[in-house]
């Protein structure tokens, strides 16, 4: 496999002000020559394929953004070298921009009140996209994803979970050799987080692109990365195929669910009625751990043995559900297992 | 020179596109689209009955006598429409800066700062152009000035000029954003001066009269280009001095932008 | 439960609203100042070079004091409540504050009550202080500073009352600025903050003394402007001023409760 992105010894260090509080402290803080640095990227090397979907999993505040900053060309390295497809990034920022997409979860880069579709036009001016290669690939997102609905619909209006794919396809629509996707489901729920895995593996597969995720949810990587680099206080702490890390964390999910009935008040009850239930549908499983605080049943599933989508039907049935949350495994407690393991 | 000229041609092409979409965005908020326009006619409108309520009381302001002063009120509407057209989107990016949007506009293959900048076209303050056009010309038939190429070519160039110091300030004050938490104060701040333009500065004493000629330079929008056409015994060096200094306040700004933008990119979340 | 939640938000709203603007504040003080040397220079040309003691008889202390005055209180007058209609609109939050025991309307009146104690204290007085030295200790500093603080809370009230009525129409647009803005141009002018009423002709005068925006600025500052303000003239300007707090009032209450089914027709 070609390499796309070479790090070597990369590291960015920031000069923080200390800031002082109040009123007082913002006038001081115009003079203040009170500096301290910041390592949030400490010597970080690593190669990334071309064609491969890399998982980039680390806290909030990690670095995660500082190392996809200067992979983008908007950051320049304190130290270090970085080169994508032989070139410097940060030297030429607007070329390098012809090169890669990016998406960010939380903020979205098409126009908020125009129609997805004008936004789309909008870019395709910017990039300079030709017009064969624009109705291809407009042809292709089609299969992908029913676009008639959404193209025509502003961004404004959308939900969230529309939205991103929106932003996701658009990241796309220049045929960028790297795509970065910055916590592309933050804040999305289960179906929609699988809708937004599925687009991402099916554009890979055509496309062929490089696509670099970052996220602090394991339920990402989890669904479509095959290698992950963890990174902790701008360190590089993991860098490997995803089975090797599942020893950590294991198939396990925990499903939350809140039942919408004040009928009920005895929580031993509910606790009682859903063993029974899954005892009746689902054989041999007899290790589910069930509990039920305050009408929230919490269910821990192996999802070796059986889906939580399937444990939730079951509940669903026989309890008028309202709420529901479906919890991986938290990124920090596998950062601490990996430090764990580390040690022994 | 054939590749500046394509980089030229690229840039226009997106302006035009980008500039159609905001139009129809705008038009599709109608009720907003009309009070926003109705509310600038009316602004200007008050400014105009202020000077002349003001000249129902006595005759001249510092020598400077009803019409005249209507000149230098629509020299200065017409010195402060392309910053109000053009540059809208510079009010709002101390927002975009301190929610962290501004992030999204570092990534495309093109001029940051032509990208942000442009992303908006303030259409509804055109109606102040015209406002400025019909005061001026009215006052220069009751001024009784004269009419030729040479003049009217004069006062093209002399308003073109004068436009530039409002934007640079605007894009100097805006690029504050990128190193201060509360640049919209700053923002509202500056944005009151643009009322100071309009009147003459031999009012003021030489403290302010420097201060605002030089430091915060609100005096070439307005007061000493109209000198070329009116009170021309007032007319000094420091007219023809606006002509440039406004190219390298603009140049400067522009510079301050860029680096704050680029520093911002590095350290915003 | 509910007011108590809200007397906290307040609370919290005026804690933000100062930590956030604590050089905004200084800006705004130093923004007056500048307007303040602006009207000083222009009034101080027209009176020299006119060569005049008294214009419509107004003296130039008088008129600076008036114009000092009145961009002094824009702090304390002015209102945001266009702004926070325009934001609990488009968020939905409305049909939240609806359903409260506290009336919208006094909820809003209190969160800028809260904000304008605040400027009062960091701009009013310091701007105050500067336009009294300015115009040479002209202000008679007796019984009509009270009189003068008491018709600036009428005032607020009915700048407050203005700001409401107009922010009932933030349901037909998206963004308030269009609105705010004329409702400014129209109070500022009217009112004699931009120019003081005296000096407007005749006709003009007298049509604008039938509307309420002279309660707003003129009626106050007419308070300072001379010591020997005999009763009648006092019982006048503050019944004028209450009389048009209670047409507002009555103005804003149907205008709302119009506004109100539309928006739960809209669902919010």
């Amino acid at each position: 496999m070609d390499k796309t992105i070479e790090i070597n010894n990369l590291s960015k260090e920031y000069k923080v002000l200390n800031r002082k509080e109040g009123f007082k402290g913002a006038i001081l803080n115009l003079f203040s020559k009170d500096y301290k640095y910041i390592k949030a990227i400490n010597n970080v090397s690593m190669e990334i394929f071309s064609g491969e979907i890399l998982g980039i999993l680390g806290r909030n505040g990690a670095g995660k953004s500082t190392l996809i900053k200067m992979m983008t060309g908007v950051l320049k390295p304190s130290a270090g070298a970085l080169s994508i497809n032989g070139n410097t990034p940060f030297k030429n920022r607007k070329q390098h921009a012809l090169n890669i997409g990016i998406v960010f979860g939380q903020r979205s880069q098409l126009w908020w009140s125009l129609p997805c579709i004008e936004s789309f036009k909008i870019i395709k001016e910017i990039y300079s996209i030709n017009d064969d290669v624009y109705e291809e690939n407009m042809n292709f997102f089609n299969e992908l994803i029913p676009l008639n609905e959404l193209m025509n619909k502003p961004v404004r209006l959308m939900s969230l979970g529309q939205r991103v794919l929106c932003d996701i396809l658009a990241s796309f629509l220049h045929n960028p050799k790297i795509v970065f996707l910055d916590e592309p489901t933050i804040g999305l729920d289960i179906d929609v987080k699988d809708k937004i895995h599925k687009l991402i593996l099916s554009l890979n597969s055509k496309k062929k692109t490089t696509v670099i995720l970052t996220t602090h949810d394991m339920g990402d990587v989890d669904a479509i990365c095959k290698r992950i680099v963890i990174i902790d206080n701008g360190e590089k702490i993991y860098d490997d195929k995803i089975y090797k890390l599942k020893k950590y964390f294991g198939p396990n999910k925990t499903l939350l669910a809140h039942i919408n009935s004040n009928k009920i008040r005895d929580d031993s009850v509910v606790i009682t009625n859903i063993k029974k239930l899954i005892d009746k549908h689902i054989q041999l499983i007899d290790y589910l751990s069930v509990e039920c605080n305050n009408r929230w049943i919490k269910i821990v599933v192996d999802e070796n043995q059986i889906s939580v989508l399937k444990v939730l039907n079951l509940i669903q049935k026989e309890f008028d559900i309202d709420k529901i949350e479906i919890k991986e495994i938290s990124t920090e407690s596998v950062i601490k297992k990996i430090y764990e393991g580390k040690c022994l | 020179m054939k590749n500046y000229f394509k980089k030229v041609k690229y840039y226009i092409h997106i302006y035009r596109m980008i500039l159609i979409q905001d139009l129809k965005t705008k038009m599709s908020f109608r009720a907003d689209f009309l009070i926003s326009s109705f509310s600038g006619i009316m602004l200007n409108a008050a400014s105009f009955i202020s000077i002349w309520i003001m000249f129902q009381n006595f005759s001249s302001i510092m020598n400077w006598n009803y019409y005249e002063m209507l000149f230098l009120y629509g020299f200065s509407l017409l010195a402060l429409t392309p910053q109000l057209v053009f540059f809208d989107n510079s009010w709002v990016l101390c927002d975009k800066v301190f929610k962290g949007d501004f992030i999204t506009y570092c990534f495309r293959p093109i001029n940051i700062f032509f990208y942000y900048t442009f992303e908006k076209i303030n259409i509804n303050a055109i109606g102040q152009f015209f406002i400025g056009v019909t005061l001026i010309t009215y006052s220069w038939i009751k001024l009784g000035l004269d009419v030729n190429t040479i003049i009217v070519f004069k006062l093209i160039i002399s308003l073109l000029t004068a436009s530039l110091f409002m934007i640079a300030i605007v894009i100097f004050i805006s690029s504050m954003s990128f190193w201060i938490i509360n640049a919209k104060g700053l923002m509202d701040f500056f944005s009151k001066f643009k009322d100071y333009t309009r009147y003459p500065f031999t009012i003021f004493n030489n403290f302010f009269k420097f201060v605002f000629s030089f430091i915060i330079p609100i005096g070439f929008v307005a007061y000493y280009p109209s000198l070329f056409f009116i009170h021309t015994e007032e007319l000094s060096w420091i007219s023809f001095f606006g002509v440039f200094y406004g190219i390298i306040l603009l140049y400067f700004s522009y510079k301050v932008w860029v680096k704050g933008a680029l520093q911002y990119s590095g350290t915003g979340s | 439960m509910i007011i108590k939640t809200g007397a906290v938000m307040i609370k919290a709203g005026i804690m933000q609203s100062f930590a956030y603007r604590a050089s905004g504040f200084l800006l705004m003080l130093l923004n007056n100042l500048l307007y303040l040397a602006l009207i000083y220079f222009l009034w101080k040309g027209i009176f020299n070079s006119n060569n005049i003691e008294l214009l419509n008889g107004m003296t130039f202390n008088q008129t600076l004091l008036y114009l000092g005055l009145a961009v002094a209180l824009q702090p304390i007058v002015e209102t945001y409540v266009i702004w926070q209609m325009s934001a609990d609109i488009l968020t939905g939050q409305i049909s939240l504050h609806i359903v409260k025991p506290i009336s919208y309307q006094t909820y809003l009146f209190f969160l800028m009550i809260g904000e304008n104690l605040i400027t009062t204290l960091v701009v009013f007085l310091p701007t105050f202080v500067i336009v009294y030295f300015l115009t040479n200790s002209f202000v008679v500093l007796s019984y009509n500073i009270l009189l003068f603080v008491i018709s600036i809370l009428i005032s607020i009230i009915i700048n407050y009352l203005v700001g409401f009525i107009v922010g009932t129409f933030c349901l037909y647009v998206q963004s308030p600025a269009g609105l705010d803005n004329m409702r400014m141009i129209v109070v500022f002018l009217l009112s004699g903050a931009i120019i003081p009423i005296a000096f407007f002709p005749e006709l003009l005068r007298s049509v604008v003394m039938l509307l309420p925006f002279q309660a707003i600025y003129n009626a106050p500052l007419q308070f300072l402007l001379s010591s020997g303000i005999n009763l009648n003239e006092i019982i006048h300007t503050f019944a004028n001023q209450l009389f048009w707090v209670i047409i507002l009032y009555g103005l804003s209450k149907i205008i709302w409760s119009i506004s109100i089914k539309k928006i739960t027709v809209n669902g919010g």
